[in-house]
């Protein structure tokens, strides 16, 4: 053979083979490492869903549309369920309903604004543990677990889509998460949860045809947890400062103060008209939206860090934040309420 | 010169005289009634029968001593029909034929509706403690009414005054 | 107010469970002014309230036999009443109408309280019904939680542990918004004298 082909035609054909036996050998090897990859998804989906089932209860009750059902969980021993705000926080007739046991459930506090309500069973229950939703990241993997329709305990997996203020120019009243997962109806207020199966947020509403959900990071529900036992119900917090964006950064922030409304505790506070915004309690300031943010993690009688910069100079003063005056508060529910039209609509006007 | 806690008070208790204008409310009596015979007529005479009935359960009381009379009796009952002594029931020899009668969504569905309909209350879940409000029992809904289920929230847009 | 003849209300619940429609009718006689009171209160708008009188009496209707007496009738249904009118109000958003004229101010003048409007402004006469109109705006711009308990303590004179069993919170935020409440129209009440 070798002969009638010569040397150079046999190297060819021999290198050939090995380069066609090299693909196809890596072909075979990804596919069996995508095949484990997959398999592995599987495994830790399954195990947080094991883990985490027995502290997801389906919610029915009662508005004036007629009967309603979502979903929940426990957040501790002692019943006390997070849910939705369009599943728990107007409705009546409560009912909790986990494994084959139905408990009437009573609202303890609901918070249109951040689109949660919080409910309580009288029983030991099991629960699921907090996790910090600030640890998350774009592409983090995420699991849900819901009742959807009237369909038992269901897991989904997917992915963080990007944490956004706005979508389709609509604020929120804090950052949400987007989650890359096609959410049915009936799991508002699932929980979203890390695969060391920790609570890091709860399903809130639908996107674009219910192809991807945005999520209220659990950090934000346990503001309102903390106002409900600190007060007995959510306090947001007021300072009472307009904030304008300035056209070049300073010192990596675009947000100055403009004016402050009257009789707010911004009045004589130290702080002044043209002091560009820094630091807002715990939040950093890089522009105007970060506000948002901060005006969120607000609570009323709090004393807030706020730290400007002056004449580039940094100044930090201390304002006692008020309750936030009802009339704003009416204007930032996270969502609107719920109406059968609504309920009815399968496309988003959008 | 600012109102006081004791002026605003008055100015308030005022309030309170301001009333509908003379015979609204025997009006509306006879337009609550109205609504009512409206209402009976749009849904049908079960599904009003079955509300009232969810409703009067709550109202369901069982003495403490009634579970042991119960268990009391079930035991004995099991003790005659286990033995033997008592067959109540003509039931085939023919065990695989009774099962297939039995199982199955049909059956269930069978099953869950006569303790439903007799009132039973799961008592696995009741939790006897004074504080603790009434368990609702396992009722399945109407086939023909299900419940709206919830992913419909949409954020309510304003506008970007950035303030806090 | 209260008519003397009138059985007492476990006997008027426990013959509406009965099925006599005729107790379920005198219920309506002793309680609907009052709940319509608190309810308009809250909305300021009679068709509203006219309406919410009516679904809140249907629905205590519904589920009077679920009542199981562990509170009173009078606290369950200003529970159904109060509940009921916060959801609305919170769906309608912040549309409001005042819509007074159909109302029958009967106002029991009070002498104090002319004086009161008399006396309080140096530089120009407010009369009674302008100091009523104020306070009414006034109300409407407190949130609907706000208003309900300034309904019901201030208005109708409920005290505060009632309120608290009747909106299922502690006492304590009973006061606290109470107090928050009657700064916020004293406020507004102020602004408007300033104008």
């Amino acid at each position: 053979m070798v002969e009638i082909l010569g040397r150079r035609p046999l190297r060819r054909l021999g290198s050939g083979a090995l380069k066609a036996g090299l693909i196809f050998f890596l072909l075979s090897a990804s596919r069996l490492f995508a095949q484990q990859g997959l398999n592995f998804i599987s495994t830790e989906v399954k195990r947080v869903f094991d883990q985490a089932k027995n502290a997801v209860v389906r919610i029915h009750a009662e508005d004036e549309h007629g009967r309603l059902a979502g979903t929940g969980f426990f957040i501790d021993p002692a019943g006390t369920i997070v849910t939705a705000y369009e599943v728990g926080g107007e409705s009546w007739d409560l009912i909790a309903e986990f494994g084959s046991s139905r408990y009437p459930a009573q609202r303890l506090v609901a918070d249109p604004r951040s689109g949660i309500a919080l409910l309580k069973v009288s029983a030991n229950t099991p629960w699921l543990s907090i996790g910090d939703s600030d640890e998350l990241k774009l592409a983090s993997p995420v699991v849900t677990i819901g009742y959807p329709m009237d369909l038992s305990v269901t897991p989904s997996f997917g992915m963080i889509g990007g944490f956004d203020l706005k979508y389709l120019n609509q604020y929120f009243s804090t950052t949400l998460i987007r989650v890359n997962i096609a959410a049915q109806r009936g799991e508002a207020g699932s929980p979203v949860m890390n695969l060391k199966g920790e609570v890091v947020g709860i399903l809130i509403f639908p996107i674009d045809n219910r192809t991807a959900c945005y999520a209220l990071p659990i950090k934000a529900a346990e503001k309102v947890r903390t106002d409900y036992v600190r007060f007995g119900e959510v306090r947001p917090g007021w300072v009472g400062v307009s904030v304008v964006e300035a056209d070049e950064p300073v010192r990596r922030s675009t947000a100055v103060i403009q004016s402050f409304a009257e009789g707010s505790p911004a009045i004589d506070s130290g702080l002044q008209q043209g002091d560009v915004l820094l630091r807002i309690g715990s939040v950093e300031i890089r522009s105007p939206p970060d506000v948002v943010n901060a005006s969120f993690f607000l609570t009323a009688e709090q004393d807030v860090p706020i730290t400007v910069l002056r004449d580039g100079k940094e100044i930090t003063v201390t304002v006692t934040a008020a309750d936030h005056p009802a009339i704003v508060q009416q204007k930032f529910p996270l969502f609107a309420p719920a109406t059968l039209e609504n309920a009815l609509r399968t496309k988003d006007r959008e | 010169m600012m109102l006081d806690d004791q002026q605003l008070q008055k100015l308030l208790r005022i309030k309170r005289f301001e009333q509908p204008p003379p015979g609204y409310f025997d009006r509306a009596l006879i337009e609550f009634h109205r609504r009512q015979r409206e209402e009976l007529l749009r849904r049908s005479a079960t599904l009003i029968w079955w509300e009232r009935f969810v409703s009067g359960l709550g109202n369901f009381r069982v003495p403490s001593y009634a579970y042991a009379a119960v268990l009391g009796g079930f035991v004995v009952v099991a003790t005659i029909v286990g033995s033997g002594l008592w067959a109540p029931y003509k039931e085939t020899t023919d065990v695989s034929t009774s099962r297939a009668v039995l199982s199955g969504p049909e059956a269930q569905k069978v099953a869950v509706n006569r303790l439903a309909l007799s009132g039973n209350l799961d008592w696995s879940t009741f939790d006897d403690s004074a504080s603790s409000p009434k368990v609702v029992p396992v009722i399945r809904p109407s086939q023909t009414a299900l419940p709206r289920y919830v992913l419909d929230g949409r954020p309510v847009s304003y506008k970007a005054s950035f303030s806090f | 107010m209260e008519d003397q003849n009138l059985p007492d209300d476990e006997t008027l619940v426990r013959r509406t469970q009965n099925g006599e429609t005729r107790a379920f009718d005198l219920l309506w006689q002793k309680y609907s002014p009052r709940i319509y009171s608190l309810i308009y209160n809250m909305t300021a708008n009679h068709e509203d309230s006219n309406d919410l009188l009516l679904e809140v009496f249907a629905k205590a209707y519904r589920s009077i036999n679920g009542f199981r007496g562990k509170s009173s009738f009078y606290t369950w249904i200003h529970a159904i009443a109060v509940n009921m009118t916060i959801n609305f109000v919170k769906k309608r958003g912040r549309r409001f109408q005042l819509s007074l004229d159909d109302l029958d101010t009967n106002v029991q003048n009070d002498k104090e309280l002319i004086d009161l409007a008399a006396t309080n402004s140096p530089t120009r006469e407010v009369d009674l019904s302008e100091l009523q109109q104020r306070l009414n705006e006034a109300m409407m711009k407190l949130s609907v939680e706000h208003r309900a308990v300034v309904t019901m303590f201030d208005i109708q004179g409920m005290p505060h542990a009632e309120i608290a069993k009747i909106l299922g919170i502690p006492e304590a935020t009973v006061r606290s918004r109470l107090f928050y409440a009657h700064r916020q129209l004293q406020n507004y009440l102020e602004e408007f004298r300033k104008k």
